[in-house]
Protein backbone atom coordinates (compact mmCIF):
# COMPACT_ATOMS: atom_id res chain seq x y z
CA UNK A 1 0.00 0.00 0.00
CA UNK A 2 2.76 2.45 0.89
CA UNK A 3 4.25 3.51 -2.38
CA UNK A 4 7.81 4.65 -2.64
CA UNK A 5 8.07 8.39 -3.43
CA UNK A 6 9.75 9.02 -6.75
CA UNK A 7 12.66 11.46 -6.58
CA UNK A 8 12.27 14.09 -9.35
CA UNK A 9 16.07 14.07 -9.62
CA UNK A 10 18.27 16.99 -10.61
CA UNK A 11 17.32 16.55 -14.24
CA UNK A 12 13.64 16.61 -13.32
CA UNK A 13 14.22 19.73 -11.29
CA UNK A 14 15.82 21.32 -14.34
CA UNK A 15 12.77 20.35 -16.38
CA UNK A 16 10.55 21.98 -13.74
CA UNK A 17 12.60 25.15 -13.93
CA UNK A 18 11.93 25.16 -17.67
CA UNK A 19 8.34 25.99 -16.70
CA UNK A 20 9.61 29.19 -15.09
CA UNK A 21 11.55 30.04 -18.21
CA UNK A 22 8.50 29.42 -20.39
CA UNK A 23 6.15 31.59 -18.34
CA UNK A 24 8.70 34.41 -18.15
CA UNK A 25 9.14 34.20 -21.92
CA UNK A 26 5.38 34.18 -22.53
CA UNK A 27 4.98 37.20 -20.27
CA UNK A 28 7.79 38.94 -22.11
CA UNK A 29 6.08 38.28 -25.42
CA UNK A 30 3.08 40.14 -24.03
CA UNK A 31 5.28 43.05 -23.03
CA UNK A 32 5.59 42.16 -19.36
CA UNK A 33 9.14 42.11 -18.12
CA UNK A 34 9.45 39.77 -15.14
CA UNK A 35 12.84 38.41 -16.10
CA UNK A 36 14.56 39.86 -13.05
CA UNK A 37 11.79 38.99 -10.59
CA UNK A 38 11.47 35.50 -11.99
CA UNK A 39 15.23 34.91 -11.88
CA UNK A 40 15.58 36.15 -8.32
CA UNK A 41 12.58 34.14 -7.10
CA UNK A 42 13.83 30.99 -8.82
CA UNK A 43 17.36 31.39 -7.45
CA UNK A 44 16.27 32.19 -3.91
CA UNK A 45 13.69 29.42 -3.71
CA UNK A 46 16.17 26.89 -5.08
CA UNK A 47 19.02 27.84 -2.77
CA UNK A 48 16.77 28.10 0.34
CA UNK A 49 14.90 24.86 -0.25
CA UNK A 50 17.88 22.76 -1.28
CA UNK A 51 19.75 24.04 1.77
CA UNK A 52 16.92 23.23 4.16
CA UNK A 53 16.43 19.89 2.43
CA UNK A 54 20.06 19.02 3.07
CA UNK A 55 20.02 20.22 6.67
CA UNK A 56 16.82 18.34 7.42
CA UNK A 57 18.20 15.27 5.65
CA UNK A 58 21.10 15.34 8.09
CA UNK A 59 18.79 15.77 11.08
CA UNK A 60 16.32 13.09 9.91
CA UNK A 61 19.16 10.63 9.41
CA UNK A 62 20.39 11.06 12.99
CA UNK A 63 17.17 11.55 14.99
CA UNK A 64 19.04 13.32 17.78
CA UNK A 65 16.80 15.21 20.21
CA UNK A 66 19.20 18.16 20.30
CA UNK A 67 19.36 18.42 16.51
CA UNK A 68 15.56 18.47 16.26
CA UNK A 69 15.40 21.07 19.04
CA UNK A 70 18.06 23.17 17.35
CA UNK A 71 16.06 23.24 14.12
CA UNK A 72 12.87 24.21 15.97
CA UNK A 73 14.69 26.94 17.90
CA UNK A 74 16.29 28.31 14.74
CA UNK A 75 12.92 28.38 13.00
CA UNK A 76 11.34 30.18 15.96
CA UNK A 77 14.10 32.76 16.12
CA UNK A 78 13.87 33.42 12.39
CA UNK A 79 10.08 33.72 12.56
CA UNK A 80 10.27 36.12 15.53
CA UNK A 81 12.94 38.21 13.89
CA UNK A 82 11.06 38.40 10.60
CA UNK A 83 7.81 39.35 12.34
CA UNK A 84 9.60 42.00 14.42
CA UNK A 85 11.14 43.51 11.31
CA UNK A 86 7.81 43.62 9.50
CA UNK A 87 6.06 45.51 12.28
CA UNK A 88 9.05 47.69 13.13
CA UNK A 89 7.71 50.76 11.34
CA UNK A 90 4.57 50.80 13.45
CA UNK A 91 5.94 49.54 16.73
CA UNK A 92 9.60 49.13 17.55
CA UNK A 93 11.13 46.37 19.61
CA UNK A 94 8.36 43.79 19.12
CA UNK A 95 10.72 41.09 17.80
CA UNK A 96 11.80 39.53 21.13
CA UNK A 97 8.27 39.59 22.51
CA UNK A 98 6.79 38.00 19.39
CA UNK A 99 9.55 35.38 19.50
CA UNK A 100 8.57 34.56 23.07
CA UNK A 101 4.89 34.25 22.13
CA UNK A 102 5.73 32.08 19.12
CA UNK A 103 7.86 29.70 21.17
CA UNK A 104 5.24 29.23 23.86
CA UNK A 105 2.35 28.83 21.41
CA UNK A 106 4.30 26.45 19.15
CA UNK A 107 5.52 24.34 22.05
CA UNK A 108 2.04 24.01 23.56
CA UNK A 109 0.38 23.24 20.23
CA UNK A 110 3.04 20.72 19.27
CA UNK A 111 2.83 18.91 22.57
CA UNK A 112 -0.95 18.71 22.43
CA UNK A 113 -1.14 17.59 18.83
CA UNK A 114 1.60 14.99 19.07
CA UNK A 115 0.55 13.61 22.44
CA UNK A 116 -3.23 13.91 22.59
CA UNK A 117 -4.16 13.90 18.90
CA UNK A 118 -1.77 11.79 16.86
CA UNK A 119 -0.13 9.86 19.68
CA UNK A 120 3.54 10.20 18.84
CA UNK A 121 5.48 9.35 21.91
CA UNK A 122 8.95 9.57 20.45
CA UNK A 123 10.56 12.88 19.71
CA UNK A 124 10.92 12.23 15.99
CA UNK A 125 12.01 14.67 13.32
CA UNK A 126 9.42 13.29 10.89
CA UNK A 127 6.52 14.72 12.95
CA UNK A 128 7.96 17.49 15.08
CA UNK A 129 9.75 19.44 12.38
CA UNK A 130 7.01 19.68 9.74
CA UNK A 131 4.28 20.27 12.32
CA UNK A 132 6.41 22.80 14.22
CA UNK A 133 7.29 24.55 10.98
CA UNK A 134 3.73 24.94 9.79
CA UNK A 135 2.53 26.18 13.20
CA UNK A 136 5.36 28.70 13.34
CA UNK A 137 4.94 29.98 9.81
CA UNK A 138 1.24 30.57 10.29
CA UNK A 139 1.56 32.01 13.79
CA UNK A 140 4.21 34.42 12.53
CA UNK A 141 1.87 35.71 9.83
CA UNK A 142 -0.92 35.93 12.40
CA UNK A 143 1.32 37.96 14.73
CA UNK A 144 2.23 40.37 11.95
CA UNK A 145 -1.36 40.75 10.73
CA UNK A 146 -2.75 41.31 14.23
CA UNK A 147 -0.05 43.79 15.22
CA UNK A 148 -0.23 45.73 11.98
CA UNK A 149 -3.98 46.02 11.90
CA UNK A 150 -4.27 46.95 15.58
CA UNK A 151 -1.43 49.46 15.60
CA UNK A 152 -2.72 51.10 12.41
CA UNK A 153 -6.15 51.47 13.95
CA UNK A 154 -4.68 52.89 17.14
CA UNK A 155 -2.96 55.59 15.12
CA UNK A 156 -5.85 56.29 12.77
CA UNK A 157 -8.56 56.28 15.40
CA UNK A 158 -6.64 58.04 18.11
CA UNK A 159 -9.25 60.76 18.58
CA UNK A 160 -12.07 58.28 18.89
CA UNK A 161 -10.05 56.27 21.41
CA UNK A 162 -9.40 59.44 23.37
CA UNK A 163 -13.12 60.17 23.38
CA UNK A 164 -13.75 56.75 24.95
CA UNK A 165 -10.88 57.14 27.43
CA UNK A 166 -12.33 60.51 28.42
CA UNK A 167 -15.54 58.75 29.38
CA UNK A 168 -13.70 56.41 31.72
CA UNK A 169 -13.03 53.54 29.31
CA UNK A 170 -9.90 51.47 29.88
CA UNK A 171 -7.59 51.01 26.87
CA UNK A 172 -9.05 47.50 26.45
CA UNK A 173 -12.60 48.86 26.43
CA UNK A 174 -11.74 51.80 24.23
CA UNK A 175 -10.11 49.57 21.60
CA UNK A 176 -12.32 46.48 21.81
CA UNK A 177 -13.71 46.81 18.28
CA UNK A 178 -10.21 47.39 16.87
CA UNK A 179 -8.78 44.41 18.75
CA UNK A 180 -11.49 42.13 17.47
CA UNK A 181 -10.91 43.32 13.91
CA UNK A 182 -7.20 42.64 14.33
CA UNK A 183 -7.89 39.19 15.76
CA UNK A 184 -10.16 38.35 12.84
CA UNK A 185 -7.51 39.56 10.39
CA UNK A 186 -5.13 37.03 11.95
CA UNK A 187 -7.40 33.97 11.84
CA UNK A 188 -9.39 34.72 8.68
CA UNK A 189 -6.84 33.24 6.23
CA UNK A 190 -7.11 29.79 7.82
CA UNK A 191 -10.85 30.08 8.41
CA UNK A 192 -11.38 30.97 4.76
CA UNK A 193 -9.16 28.10 3.69
CA UNK A 194 -11.31 25.76 5.81
CA UNK A 195 -14.45 26.90 4.00
CA UNK A 196 -13.23 26.04 0.51
CA UNK A 197 -10.93 23.16 1.34
CA UNK A 198 -11.52 20.06 -0.77
CA UNK A 199 -14.09 21.81 -2.93
CA UNK A 200 -11.99 24.39 -4.70
CA UNK A 201 -8.52 23.13 -3.99
CA UNK A 202 -6.48 20.50 -2.26
CA UNK A 203 -4.54 22.06 0.58
CA UNK A 204 -0.76 21.83 0.92
CA UNK A 205 -0.55 19.28 3.69
CA UNK A 206 -2.92 16.92 1.91
CA UNK A 207 -1.04 17.28 -1.37
CA UNK A 208 2.22 16.56 0.46
CA UNK A 209 0.98 13.53 2.31
CA UNK A 210 -0.72 12.15 -0.82
CA UNK A 211 2.52 12.55 -2.76
CA UNK A 212 4.25 10.83 0.10
CA UNK A 213 2.07 7.79 -0.54
CA UNK A 214 -0.36 8.20 2.33
CA UNK A 215 -3.86 6.81 2.01
CA UNK A 216 -6.31 9.61 1.00
CA UNK A 217 -8.52 9.27 4.06
CA UNK A 218 -5.51 9.46 6.37
CA UNK A 219 -4.27 12.46 4.38
CA UNK A 220 -7.66 14.12 4.85
CA UNK A 221 -7.53 13.50 8.59
CA UNK A 222 -4.08 15.00 8.80
CA UNK A 223 -5.26 18.02 6.89
CA UNK A 224 -8.09 18.51 9.36
CA UNK A 225 -5.78 18.13 12.34
CA UNK A 226 -3.46 20.70 10.80
CA UNK A 227 -6.23 23.21 10.15
CA UNK A 228 -7.67 23.02 13.65
CA UNK A 229 -4.15 23.28 14.99
CA UNK A 230 -3.43 26.34 12.88
CA UNK A 231 -6.58 28.19 13.92
CA UNK A 232 -5.61 27.49 17.52
CA UNK A 233 -2.02 28.61 17.05
CA UNK A 234 -2.98 31.73 15.09
CA UNK A 235 -5.75 32.69 17.49
CA UNK A 236 -3.72 32.28 20.68
CA UNK A 237 -0.80 34.11 19.09
CA UNK A 238 -3.07 36.98 18.04
CA UNK A 239 -4.60 37.29 21.51
CA UNK A 240 -1.19 37.33 23.18
CA UNK A 241 0.30 39.77 20.70
CA UNK A 242 -2.68 42.13 20.98
CA UNK A 243 -2.22 42.26 24.77
CA UNK A 244 1.44 43.13 24.29
CA UNK A 245 0.71 45.83 21.73
CA UNK A 246 -1.95 47.36 23.95
CA UNK A 247 0.36 47.41 26.93
CA UNK A 248 2.97 49.23 24.90
CA UNK A 249 0.56 51.58 23.18
CA UNK A 250 -0.89 53.07 26.36
CA UNK A 251 0.71 54.44 29.51
CA UNK A 252 -0.33 53.27 32.95
CA UNK A 253 -2.41 56.44 33.16
CA UNK A 254 -4.35 55.27 30.09
CA UNK A 255 -2.79 57.79 27.73
CA UNK A 256 -2.31 56.77 24.10
CA UNK A 257 1.33 56.57 23.03
CA UNK A 258 0.85 55.85 19.35
CA UNK B 1 -13.37 79.60 51.29
CA UNK B 2 -14.99 77.39 48.68
CA UNK B 3 -12.94 74.36 47.71
CA UNK B 4 -11.39 74.69 44.26
CA UNK B 5 -12.69 72.19 41.72
CA UNK B 6 -9.68 72.77 39.50
CA UNK B 7 -6.41 74.41 40.27
CA UNK B 8 -3.53 74.80 37.83
CA UNK B 9 -0.18 76.14 38.97
CA UNK B 10 2.48 77.17 36.45
CA UNK B 11 1.47 74.51 33.98
CA UNK B 12 3.83 74.16 31.07
CA UNK B 13 3.27 71.93 28.06
CA UNK B 14 5.63 71.82 25.09
CA UNK B 15 5.40 69.98 21.80
CA UNK B 16 8.72 68.35 22.69
CA UNK B 17 7.24 67.00 25.92
CA UNK B 18 4.18 65.67 24.09
CA UNK B 19 6.36 63.97 21.49
CA UNK B 20 8.53 62.39 24.18
CA UNK B 21 5.44 60.74 25.62
CA UNK B 22 4.72 59.08 22.28
CA UNK B 23 6.27 56.02 20.65
CA UNK B 24 7.91 56.12 17.25
CA UNK B 25 7.81 59.88 16.87
CA UNK B 26 11.56 60.46 16.94
CA UNK B 27 12.96 63.69 18.27
CA UNK B 28 12.26 65.95 15.33
CA UNK B 29 9.61 68.55 14.64
CA UNK B 30 8.93 72.08 15.73
CA UNK B 31 9.65 72.82 19.36
CA UNK B 32 6.87 75.08 20.48
CA UNK B 33 5.49 75.97 23.88
CA UNK B 34 1.78 75.17 23.97
CA UNK B 35 1.03 76.18 27.56
CA UNK B 36 3.48 78.63 29.10
CA UNK B 37 3.09 78.80 32.87
CA UNK B 38 -0.69 78.73 33.09
CA UNK B 39 -2.20 79.18 36.55
CA UNK B 40 -5.90 79.28 37.24
CA UNK B 41 -8.48 78.27 39.76
CA UNK B 42 -12.13 77.41 39.38
CA UNK B 43 -14.28 77.25 42.50
CA UNK B 44 -16.55 74.24 42.93
CA UNK B 45 -19.85 74.83 41.20
CA UNK B 46 -18.54 77.83 39.25
CA UNK B 47 -18.43 78.31 35.49
CA UNK B 48 -15.35 79.29 33.53
CA UNK B 49 -15.32 79.92 29.81
CA UNK B 50 -12.03 79.75 27.97
CA UNK B 51 -11.42 81.87 24.90
CA UNK B 52 -8.37 82.18 22.70
CA UNK B 53 -6.94 81.79 19.21
CA UNK B 54 -7.18 78.40 17.57
CA UNK B 55 -4.09 76.34 18.35
CA UNK B 56 -3.60 78.53 21.39
CA UNK B 57 -3.63 75.68 23.89
CA UNK B 58 -7.27 75.66 25.00
CA UNK B 59 -7.84 71.97 24.32
CA UNK B 60 -4.40 71.13 25.67
CA UNK B 61 -5.34 72.90 28.89
CA UNK B 62 -8.45 70.74 29.22
CA UNK B 63 -6.52 67.58 28.39
CA UNK B 64 -4.11 68.15 31.27
CA UNK B 65 -7.11 68.22 33.61
CA UNK B 66 -8.44 64.77 32.70
CA UNK B 67 -4.87 63.58 32.18
CA UNK B 68 -5.09 62.59 28.55
CA UNK B 69 -1.68 64.26 28.57
CA UNK B 70 0.81 65.07 31.28
CA UNK B 71 2.22 68.57 31.70
CA UNK B 72 5.99 69.00 31.40
CA UNK B 73 5.98 71.09 34.56
CA UNK B 74 3.56 72.57 37.06
CA UNK B 75 0.70 71.14 39.04
CA UNK B 76 -2.83 70.23 38.09
CA UNK B 77 -5.23 69.60 40.95
CA UNK B 78 -8.77 68.32 40.68
CA UNK B 79 -10.89 68.60 43.82
CA UNK B 80 -7.79 69.33 45.85
CA UNK B 81 -5.86 66.26 44.68
CA UNK B 82 -3.04 66.21 42.13
CA UNK B 83 -4.11 64.46 38.93
CA UNK B 84 -1.21 62.03 39.27
CA UNK B 85 -2.53 60.92 42.66
CA UNK B 86 -5.97 60.15 41.32
CA UNK B 87 -6.99 56.66 40.27
CA UNK B 88 -7.16 57.31 36.53
CA UNK B 89 -10.68 56.02 35.99
CA UNK B 90 -11.88 57.99 39.00
CA UNK B 91 -10.34 61.14 37.57
CA UNK B 92 -11.77 60.69 34.08
CA UNK B 93 -15.23 60.04 35.50
CA UNK B 94 -14.99 63.01 37.88
CA UNK B 95 -13.69 65.46 35.28
CA UNK B 96 -15.36 64.44 32.03
CA UNK B 97 -13.92 65.99 28.90
CA UNK B 98 -15.96 66.22 25.71
CA UNK B 99 -13.79 66.91 22.68
CA UNK B 100 -14.84 69.15 19.86
CA UNK B 101 -15.47 66.33 17.42
CA UNK B 102 -18.16 63.89 18.35
CA UNK B 103 -17.71 60.13 18.13
CA UNK B 104 -20.30 57.41 18.18
CA UNK B 105 -19.52 53.87 19.22
CA UNK B 106 -22.42 52.15 17.50
CA UNK B 107 -25.87 50.95 18.43
CA UNK B 108 -29.00 52.83 19.35
CA UNK B 109 -29.19 56.21 21.04
CA UNK B 110 -29.92 54.43 24.30
CA UNK B 111 -26.91 52.11 23.96
CA UNK B 112 -24.78 55.07 23.05
CA UNK B 113 -25.86 56.85 26.23
CA UNK B 114 -25.38 53.83 28.48
CA UNK B 115 -22.02 52.72 27.11
CA UNK B 116 -19.86 54.79 29.47
CA UNK B 117 -21.86 53.44 32.41
CA UNK B 118 -21.08 49.95 31.19
CA UNK B 119 -17.40 50.80 30.90
CA UNK B 120 -17.42 52.18 34.41
CA UNK B 121 -19.60 49.46 35.88
CA UNK B 122 -22.25 51.92 37.05
CA UNK B 123 -26.00 51.48 36.95
CA UNK B 124 -27.86 53.94 34.74
CA UNK B 125 -30.68 55.98 36.17
CA UNK B 126 -33.65 56.16 33.82
CA UNK B 127 -34.73 59.55 35.14
CA UNK B 128 -31.32 61.01 34.45
CA UNK B 129 -31.57 60.07 30.77
CA UNK B 130 -34.65 62.23 30.30
CA UNK B 131 -32.92 64.99 32.22
CA UNK B 132 -29.79 65.13 30.11
CA UNK B 133 -31.70 64.71 26.85
CA UNK B 134 -33.71 67.75 27.89
CA UNK B 135 -30.55 69.63 28.84
CA UNK B 136 -28.95 69.16 25.43
CA UNK B 137 -32.27 69.77 23.66
CA UNK B 138 -32.18 66.41 21.98
CA UNK B 139 -35.57 65.03 21.08
CA UNK B 140 -35.01 61.66 19.42
CA UNK B 141 -36.31 58.14 19.90
CA UNK B 142 -33.98 56.27 22.24
CA UNK B 143 -34.28 53.14 20.08
CA UNK B 144 -33.14 54.89 16.91
CA UNK B 145 -29.75 53.85 15.53
CA UNK B 146 -27.37 56.64 16.48
CA UNK B 147 -25.93 56.61 12.97
CA UNK B 148 -29.15 58.14 11.65
CA UNK B 149 -28.70 61.31 13.70
CA UNK B 150 -27.68 64.56 12.09
CA UNK B 151 -24.29 66.10 12.84
CA UNK B 152 -25.76 68.53 15.35
CA UNK B 153 -27.77 65.78 17.05
CA UNK B 154 -24.72 63.55 17.32
CA UNK B 155 -22.86 66.37 18.92
CA UNK B 156 -25.54 66.88 21.52
CA UNK B 157 -25.71 63.12 22.11
CA UNK B 158 -21.99 63.26 22.88
CA UNK B 159 -22.52 65.91 25.49
CA UNK B 160 -25.52 64.09 26.97
CA UNK B 161 -23.46 60.92 27.25
CA UNK B 162 -20.82 62.77 29.24
CA UNK B 163 -23.40 64.42 31.49
CA UNK B 164 -24.95 61.07 32.27
CA UNK B 165 -21.75 60.07 34.04
CA UNK B 166 -22.65 62.73 36.63
CA UNK B 167 -19.20 64.25 36.74
CA UNK B 168 -18.17 66.80 39.34
CA UNK B 169 -16.55 68.75 36.56
CA UNK B 170 -17.70 69.01 32.98
CA UNK B 171 -15.14 70.12 30.38
CA UNK B 172 -16.75 71.07 27.10
CA UNK B 173 -14.53 71.80 24.10
CA UNK B 174 -16.42 74.15 21.76
CA UNK B 175 -19.84 72.62 22.34
CA UNK B 176 -21.51 75.22 20.15
CA UNK B 177 -19.17 74.98 17.17
CA UNK B 178 -21.41 72.64 15.17
CA UNK B 179 -24.70 74.31 16.06
CA UNK B 180 -26.65 77.24 14.75
CA UNK B 181 -26.86 80.31 16.97
CA UNK B 182 -30.37 79.68 18.26
CA UNK B 183 -29.84 75.99 19.09
CA UNK B 184 -26.48 76.83 20.66
CA UNK B 185 -28.05 79.43 22.88
CA UNK B 186 -30.87 77.16 23.98
CA UNK B 187 -28.57 74.25 24.63
CA UNK B 188 -26.03 76.26 26.62
CA UNK B 189 -28.86 77.74 28.68
CA UNK B 190 -30.17 74.27 29.49
CA UNK B 191 -26.70 72.92 30.27
CA UNK B 192 -26.08 75.89 32.51
CA UNK B 193 -29.33 75.24 34.37
CA UNK B 194 -28.46 71.56 34.71
CA UNK B 195 -24.95 72.14 36.11
CA UNK B 196 -26.33 74.70 38.56
CA UNK B 197 -28.99 72.26 39.76
CA UNK B 198 -26.49 69.46 40.15
CA UNK B 199 -23.75 71.65 41.60
CA UNK B 200 -21.35 70.74 38.80
CA UNK B 201 -18.36 72.86 37.84
CA UNK B 202 -18.41 73.79 34.17
CA UNK B 203 -15.46 74.70 31.98
CA UNK B 204 -16.29 75.55 28.43
CA UNK B 205 -14.15 76.48 25.44
CA UNK B 206 -15.85 78.82 23.03
CA UNK B 207 -14.98 81.42 20.45
CA UNK B 208 -18.34 83.12 20.47
CA UNK B 209 -18.70 86.07 22.85
CA UNK B 210 -22.48 85.64 22.70
CA UNK B 211 -22.09 82.23 24.41
CA UNK B 212 -20.65 84.07 27.41
CA UNK B 213 -23.91 85.88 28.13
CA UNK B 214 -25.62 82.54 28.57
CA UNK B 215 -22.80 80.84 30.44
CA UNK B 216 -22.10 83.60 32.95
CA UNK B 217 -19.36 83.12 35.50
CA UNK B 218 -15.84 84.06 34.45
CA UNK B 219 -14.08 84.09 31.10
CA UNK B 220 -10.41 83.31 30.75
CA UNK B 221 -8.49 84.55 27.73
CA UNK B 222 -5.61 82.36 26.60
CA UNK B 223 -3.19 83.95 24.15
CA UNK B 224 0.08 82.39 23.03
CA UNK B 225 -0.16 79.75 25.73
CA UNK B 226 -0.44 82.35 28.50
CA UNK B 227 -3.35 83.66 30.49
CA UNK B 228 -3.98 87.10 29.02
CA UNK B 229 -6.75 87.94 31.42
CA UNK B 230 -9.71 86.78 33.41
CA UNK B 231 -12.90 88.79 33.52
CA UNK B 232 -16.52 88.39 34.49
CA UNK B 233 -18.13 86.83 31.41
CA UNK B 234 -20.55 89.73 31.15
CA UNK B 235 -17.67 92.19 30.79
CA UNK B 236 -16.12 90.24 27.93
CA UNK B 237 -19.48 89.98 26.20
CA UNK B 238 -19.84 93.74 26.61
CA UNK B 239 -16.30 94.42 25.40
CA UNK B 240 -15.10 95.81 28.74
CA UNK B 241 -11.61 94.29 28.60
CA UNK B 242 -7.95 95.32 28.27
CA UNK B 243 -6.62 96.53 24.95
CA UNK B 244 -4.70 93.37 23.92
CA UNK B 245 -7.62 91.12 24.75
CA UNK B 246 -10.06 93.35 22.97
CA UNK B 247 -7.77 93.38 19.93
CA UNK B 248 -7.99 89.59 19.91
CA UNK B 249 -11.75 89.56 20.39
CA UNK B 250 -12.05 92.03 17.55
CA UNK B 251 -14.61 94.10 19.38
CA UNK B 252 -14.47 97.87 18.96
CA UNK B 253 -13.37 99.57 22.16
Amino acid sequence: MIAQVIDPGWLGLGAAMALMVVVVAVAFAFGINMVKDGAIATARATVQLIAIGMILGWVFAREQWWAISLILIAMTATAGFTAGRRVNKLLRGMGPLITLVLSVVTALTLIYVTQAVVGIHDYTAQYFIPLGGIILGNAMTAAVLATTRYAEDLVEQREKIEAALSLGASPAQATRAMASRAFMAAVTPVINAMLIVGIVKLPGVMVGTLLGGVEPLVAAKYQLVVMFMLVFGDGITAVAVLQIVRRRAFTRAWQPRL
Amino acid sequence: MVEAAVQLTDVRVTSRGLRAARLNTGGEGADSVILDGVSLEVAAGATLSVLGESGGGKSTLFRTINRLIDADAGNVNVLGKGVREWDIRGLRRTAVYVAQRSYLFGGTVREELYLPQKWNGQPTLKLAVADVMQAVQLKVELERPSKELSEGQRHRLNIARAMLLRPKLLLLDEPTGALDVRTAREMLGEIKRWVENEGITLMCITHRPEDLEVLGGDALILLGGKVAGRYPAADVAAGKVDADVSAFLGSPS
